[in-house]
């Protein structure tokens, strides 16, 4: 191990004790600190309002549908369909125009015009259930 | 508490935004800094510049700082070091040593000056391995992590330096 070559290293340590920063270093850094912070504060602040506004959004495009007892009580089964509630729980409803042959096809008594209705639709696509709208 | 774990304990208060725990450790470790910078530039401009280059990381990187891989001061000794190199780099040759403005001793003050002056003619990558071991306080190894260096190299640029100033320090 090599040894100090200084006269009296602890000496010369406490000779270079008087070095140190000008005020000046602690006084800008301090500034820039609470700055930086406020900053990033803000942009913590905005990125949470952000997704809380996109969750938001999403959550309203994405409403789950009616429960499924209430969805049954609404709706008709379409011929041939039997509703249950496993099938309507994953479903989504679809609001559609339907003229007076569909809806004979569909076993409903025909009208001369158009008329608004909405279908429960399953995971596999399929209409399984119909609301006609007033 | 010991120190290691105060020490985390500011740095994760710092990550957080605490201007006290901040200043507290700019306070500890800023004058261990600016020394090393003014030895290794010779002047205190560029030792102020560097110091402040150094909080700022530490402003902005504390919750990456792992107190288990090595101690606070190393980190930013070596934070230090890349912006000294900088600066020589772009300076290429050391500024003259300044004179300190205001020193109690005259006698005090011509050590302190000769101190300064045979560090700052040693060739940088010695400079760097006195002030950290010599002056700093830093073991051999602790140096080495600073230096990206092995603990071995520290040890033969500590000699050949020591060689070097012995010759001033002879009467």
């Amino acid at each position: 191990m090599s040894h100090s070559p200084f006269p009296d290293p602890e000496g010369a340590r406490r000779l270079l004790a008087d070095l140190r920063p000008s005020p000046h270093v602690e006084a800008e850094l301090r500034v820039g600190f609470r700055g930086y912070h406020r900053l990033r504060r803000l942009r913590t602040w905005i990125t949470s309002a952000s997704l809380a506004a996109a969750t938001c959004v999403i959550v309203l495009l994405m409403r789950p549908a009616a429960p499924p007892e209430a969805l049954a009580a609404e709706f008709y089964p379409l011929p041939g369909v039997t509703i249950t509630p496993a099938m309507l729980a994953s479903s989504q409803i679809v609001r559609v125009e339907l003229n007076g042959t569909t809806l004979a096809q569909l076993g409903l008594a025909a009208q001369a015009g158009p008329v608004e209705a909405e279908l429960v639709l399953t995971q596999d696509g399929l209409p399984r259930a119909i609301r006609l709208l007033p | 508490m010991d120190g290691a774990e105060e020490e985390r304990e500011l740095l994760a208060r710092t990550a957080k935004g605490d201007e006290q725990a901040f200043t507290t450790l700019f306070r500890r470790h800023s004058q261990s800094v600016y020394r090393f910078a003014y030895l290794m530039t010779g002047a205190s401009g560029a030792a102020d510049d560097v110091t402040q280059e150094v909080f700022i990381v530490l402003m902005r990187e504390a919750h990456r700082v792992d107190p288990d891989r090595g101690t606070l001061i190393a980190f930013l000794q070596g934070v230090a070091r890349n912006y000294v190199l900088r600066y020589l780099r772009q300076n290429q040759r050391c500024t003259a040593l300044e004179q300190v403005a205001v020193m109690s001793d005259l006698d005090r003050h011509l050590d302190s000056l000769r101190v300064r002056r045979a560090v700052l003619a040693l060739p940088a990558r010695y400079r760097e391995a006195v002030i950290l071991c010599d002056f700093e306080g830093f073991k051999q190894e602790e140096a080495a992590r600073v230096l990206g260096i092995p603990p071995g190299t520290v040890a033969s640029r500590l000699h050949r330096a020591h060689g070097l100033l012995s010759r001033k320090f002879t009467p």
